[in-house]
């Protein structure tokens, strides 16, 4: 395969995607409930991790993102959505604007204050638990090349920039950065090849 | 209205946005850039899915692992100074015409998670049948281990030359050069935690107190346990039995990798846990 065939298979696939949401959001307009759950299956993750990383409540995250999905679909019944291919920036807005909200009401501050390195690390929610795929992604792991697991533990774990573990491990931040995209990238493909394309990460 | 940047694959690559978003250190306007990103790719949000995945599976693979060294191993020392404190005993056990059954010069590894524990006479420590406050205050360095990487000679960072001073048992070096490295990495718990412990060992419970105080305020599990008991050692140190109490509860209601070593202190101390 040449090199530009890559790019042009990309291309395919982006307006292939972009067809199938237009479509998706025209569905839910005519009532199908096929189309809604196909909807909740592709944004419910999505907008789980967003709220989780704003709030950093459990608890609310979870009554966020299923209002987030309610309201979306409430204003695509209704026809609301006048461009069905921005259907994700759609959802993304209404969960911006379902978080604003529940901000509004609990009087704080909107979410624009830094989250600490320390808060940010809290553990995933129960729904975004997976010990299928926390196997394979150890497994993965245990693959990589010491190096390589050695930045991802100094980025993730420590907190330490490409070019603080650069210094550390006397590379350049060049190399970190390559060596991070390649540990991450072999993880993705080595959960991807254990699990399935279909299941692995709700790629949808 | 804020202005959001435009995000691509590219961008999201070349930037490290995934590993900023997961360490909250986007701004709000690349925060919600890049969440109207991952709304529409696939791949961004796969990746990002991963990296979460695996900071939670190395933090916890951390943390075992922690728990594994500090229980079983004391820290890596010269053979000649081991050498040498061996020579010692049997020199002072000759002179003095007893068996060898006075302390190790650290105290000896945590019971194991079965054994019953013992029970104590009633009284402060120190008290008859109790072990003294100095013998509770004694600390055993936790091992350091260093990543093991691929590749040649390298030149020895701050914190790595600082390292070299620890694993020689030479804190209050170990301690300056860490005290430096906590300057280059502010963010690095490890070095914070190291420098803690050194501070202590130097004879500084007061400066230790202040670092492993952020350690444990961290809200990281893989330090903060461990700089929780270090601290409860600083404040027995300085003989504040209260705030070592405090601390060494907090432990001994967990299951973490001190709390066995947490209620035996307290009940060394007099206090169940």
């Amino acid at each position: 395969m040449a090199p530009g065939d890559d790019v042009f298979a990309e291309e395919r696939d982006r307006a292939a995607e972009r067809e199938r949401l237009k479509q998706l959001a025209l569905r839910i307009g005519t009532g199908d409930p096929g189309a809604e759950a196909e909807l909740a299956e592709r944004f419910h993750r999505r907008i789980l991790v967003m709220m989780l990383f704003r709030t950093r409540d459990r608890e609310a995250a979870r009554d966020l993102a299923q209002e987030t999905i309610l309201a979306v679909l409430g204003a695509l019944r209704k026809g609301q959505l006048r461009e069905a291919e921005k259907l994700p920036g759609f959802v993304q807005g209404t969960a911006r604007n379902v978080l604003n909200s529940f901000f509004r009401d609990r009087r704080q501050e909107p979410p624009t204050v830094e989250l600490s390195p320390e808060v940010a690390c809290f553990e995933p929610a129960d729904e975004l638990e997976n010990a299928e795929r926390s196997g394979a992604l150890r497994e993965g792991l245990d693959q990589l090349e010491p190096g390589d697991r050695s930045i991802l533990l100094l980025t993730l774990v420590e907190g330490l920039k490409s070019r603080e573990i650069a210094r550390r491990l006397s590379l350049s931040p060049e190399v970190v950065r390559t060596r991070k995209s390649r540990a991450v990238k072999r993880l993705v493909e080595h959960v991807r090849a254990t699990l399935g394309p279909a299941n692995a990460l709700s790629r949808k | 209205m804020e202005q959001e940047d435009h995000v691509d694959c590219q961008r999201v690559r070349e930037d490290e946005m995934a590993v900023a978003y997961l360490r909250g250190e986007l701004s709000e306007p690349d925060r919600s850039a890049f969440e109207q990103h991952y709304f529409e790719c696939g791949d961004c949000f796969q990746d990002l899915e991963v990296l979460w995945d695996a900071q939670r599976v190395l933090r916890r693979e951390k943390a075992a692992s922690g728990v594994r060294a500090a229980t079983a191993r004391p820290a890596a020392r010269p053979a000649v100074w081991s050498w040498a404190w061996a020579a010692s005993l049997v020199l002072v056990a000759l002179a003095a015409g007893v068996v060898l059954r006075t302390e190790r010069p650290f105290p000896p590894a945590p019971p194991t998670a079965t054994a019953a524990p013992a029970a104590l006479p009633s009284g402060p420590p120190g008290s008859p049948g109790r072990p003294s406050l100095e013998t509770l205050a004694r600390v055993e360095p936790p091992p350091y281990v260093s990543l093991a990487v691929r590749g040649g000679d390298r030149e020895p960072t701050s914190f790595g030359r600082a390292m070299e001073h620890y694993v020689r048992g030479s804190y209050v070096a170990a301690a300056a050069g860490l005290r430096a490295a906590t300057r280059e990495e502010p963010a690095s718990l490890e070095a914070r935690f190291y420098l803690g412990v050194s501070e202590l060992l130097a004879g500084h419970p007061e400066a230790a107190i202040v670092e492993l105080g952020r350690v444990s305020a961290g809200g990281d599990d893989v330090y903060a346990d461990a700089a929780r008991f270090y601290l409860a050692k600083a404040h027995l140190t300085r003989r504040d039995v209260g705030a070592a109490r405090a601390e060494l509860q907090r432990l001994a209601r967990g299951d973490g990798a001190h709390s066995q070593e947490a209620r035996r202190l307290l009940r060394d101390l007099g206090t169940e846990p």
